[in-house]
């Protein structure tokens, strides 16, 4: 028997929503749980494109979906500002470690894994 | 002899230095939820040891630390702007949508409506008195709903102007704030933590209302600056902001309402630089929200846009059928009908305002007879009726139906008011990410604080343990050296 649409969206959404607080949290094991969420939620979108009752869906459907369009552009600006800030970062780090470009831009740091001990 | 001295120095330091960053740690713990405070650390350094040099060795407490990082703060406030900006924004948008009800008892739609029902029934028994009664009754409604909405808007405008100012005025007490901090750490060689944690609390605070960046300076205080180009504050040298009103140059219709300016220390108009935070919103709101409603020095609105064509329209329709006929001999010529609406012709952004039914229509002068040929004696108040469901764009504005129009505008604020909503909820979640990333970077962790004083504890007790035994050998020493006084 197919899964309602709504019901269908609405699982997607509370993946969706389960990724935004670990985005909101931030740590490293936050961020992890991030990114199989929201392979979940895509994988779980995916399979329901063709798998779920879109026949009868109604307003319920809608509305879900109107939701889980809201939790994908929230997760998407939490997405964006955690990039933002983390290449930031790295650029800082590049600054630090290889200072500027010719152009004035942070030189790419050579080798992210590489350590330099001086005493 | 000397040896055991300088051990007892040595270790007398290395107390010292542990004391030190014990009170470092325990600081920490204590402001853990100060607002603004960065967690410090203790640096300890090592001391050179060349005895014949007469340098001992050891351990001294170097200097404090602080784990602030300004790019996190940074990202902080920016999130910080923007939250003030879209909450602003829900406020100032609430309030408008309130004035564009479609749902409700009152108000322009339903007033369209009464008017729309009132020109059917009146068609119907056009010399009904009661029927005529109504229609100028559900008219003089209608033109007290366009006024309503008007003031509500005109109040909405001089709501956001005192907010505007009132934002302003805080804006430059806040940054009076920084600069009396900012003259403290000059006097105190920019090395006080609890000064530190005031200034970036501050800053902080002034983020939500207008979009700042801040730098640390090397003597320790901060130079803030407004979207990264305006100065407000430089060492101990504020640089004020200010509002004002004015009329866009390009205007052309006479006493519109003003718009809003803010304005540098030096007289520069800043206005398009403050795109974020309280006052970016209010700037938004008053400038470019409202005017397409209410009007401005270079548009009439679209409430007033639609007050006068509406008005027109219907006195157009009215005034183009007869209220009686000509005699049939021709003596006494057809009365002509007479205007319903009047308004305010001399300013294109007071129609809606001063809509109102003519002073000295009655019931009687409404005209029902349109002249034709074929003349048709309710020929009026069925086109007035039609008009609910224009065919022709001469009844229509912007190409639909003036209860559709009123529709627009009210779905206009939903829409804004909706994505402002988003964008709030969105915006408290991102600040609360930037604030947990900074408390990742700079703040009080206290497990590992505990773990920190723990360490110090340990080293002291051990250090003060060590003095013990050199103190006891010592006196064994002097005791030897002392016969008879064991």
């Amino acid at each position: 028997m197919p899964v309602d649409a709504a019901s269908g969206l609405a699982a997607v959404r509370v993946e969706v929503e389960g990724a935004c607080r670990s985005l909101v949290l931030a740590s490293p094991e936050a961020l992890s749980y991030c990114e199989g969420a929201l392979e979940r939620a895509a994988e779980a979108l995916r399979r329901g494109r063709a798998a779920w009752d879109w026949k009868s869906a109604g307003a319920a459907a809608r509305i879900e979906a109107s939701r889980l369009q809201a939790a994908i552009r929230r997760a998407t600006r939490l997405l964006s500002s955690a990039s933002r800030y983390h290449a930031g970062w790295l650029r800082i780090l590049s600054a630090m470690s290889g200072g500027y470009s010719s152009r004035g831009e942070a030189a790419p740091m050579p080798g992210l894994r590489r350590i330099s001990l001086e005493g | 002899m000397p040896s055991l001295i300088s051990s007892l120095y040595v270790q007398a330091g290395a107390i010292n230095a542990f004391e030190q960053a014990i009170a470092v740690t325990s600081a920490n713990v204590s402001n853990a939820s100060t607002p603004g405070y960065a967690s410090q650390t203790q640096t300890l350094v090592a001391m050179r040891e060349d005895i014949s040099q007469g340098a001992i060795g050891g351990v001294a407490a170097g200097p404090v630390v602080s784990s602030r990082d300004q790019y996190a703060e940074q990202a902080v406030r920016n999130q910080q702007t923007a939250l003030g900006g879209s909450t602003e924004s829900v406020n100032s948008l609430t309030s408008l949508q309130s004035m564009f009800d479609v749902t409700g008892a009152s108000g322009i739609s339903t007033a369209l409506s009464s008017l729309y029902q009132s020109f059917s029934a009146w068609g119907q028994t056009p010399s009904d008195g009661t029927a005529r009664q109504n229609v100028l009754t559900s008219a003089g409604n209608l033109a007290e709903a366009f006024q309503t909405t008007a003031s509500g808007l005109t109040s909405a405008a001089t709501t956001a102007n005192q907010q505007l100012q009132q934002t302003v005025t805080q804006v430059n007490t806040l940054v009076g704030q920084l600069q009396q901090l900012n003259t403290l750490v000059m006097g105190n060689n920019g090395n006080d933590s609890g000064l530190d944690a005031q200034i970036n609390s501050a800053i902080e605070n002034l983020s939500q209302y207008i979009p700042v960046s801040a730098t640390e300076q090397p003597d320790g205080t901060y130079t803030v600056m407004l979207g990264g180009e305006t100065p407000l504050l430089v060492g101990g040298q504020q640089y004020s902001l200010s509002f004002d009103l004015y009329q866009p140059d390009n205007s052309t219709i006479q006493n519109a309402p003003p718009l809003a300016q803010i304005k540098a220390a030096d007289g520069t108009d800043i206005t398009s630089d403050i795109t974020g935070g309280q006052l970016g919103a209010l700037l938004n709101f008053r400038n470019t929200v409202l005017p397409p409603y209410m009007g401005d020095g270079t548009q009439a609105g679209s409430l007033n846009t639609m007050a006068q064509q509406f008005a027109d329209t219907v006195n157009g329709i009215l005034t183009s059928g007869n209220i009686s006929d000509a005699s049939a001999d021709g003596a006494t010529p057809a009365v002509p009908g007479v205007p319903l609406f009047t308004y305010d012709t001399t300013n294109a952004t007071n129609e809606a305002a001063s809509l109102s039914v003519s002073s000295t229509i009655t019931p009687s002068q409404l005209a029902a007879i349109a002249p034709g040929p074929p003349e048709v004696s309710n020929g009026i108040p069925l086109a007035l009726a039609q008009l609910e469901n224009p065919q022709s764009s001469a009844d229509q504005i912007d190409g639909q139906s003036y209860t559709a129009a009123f529709g627009d505008m009210a779905t206009q604020t939903g829409n804004l008011l909706n994505q402002a909503t988003e964008d709030q909820q969105v915006a408290q979640s991102a600040l609360t990410q930037a604030q947990n990333l900074r408390q990742q970077q700079s703040g009080v962790n206290l497990d590992q604080q505990a773990a920190t004083l723990v360490e110090y504890q340990r080293s002291y007790e051990a250090n003060a343990e060590m003095l013990t035994v050199l103190n006891q050998l010592m006196q064994d020493t002097i005791n030897i050296l002392e016969p008879g006084t064991a």
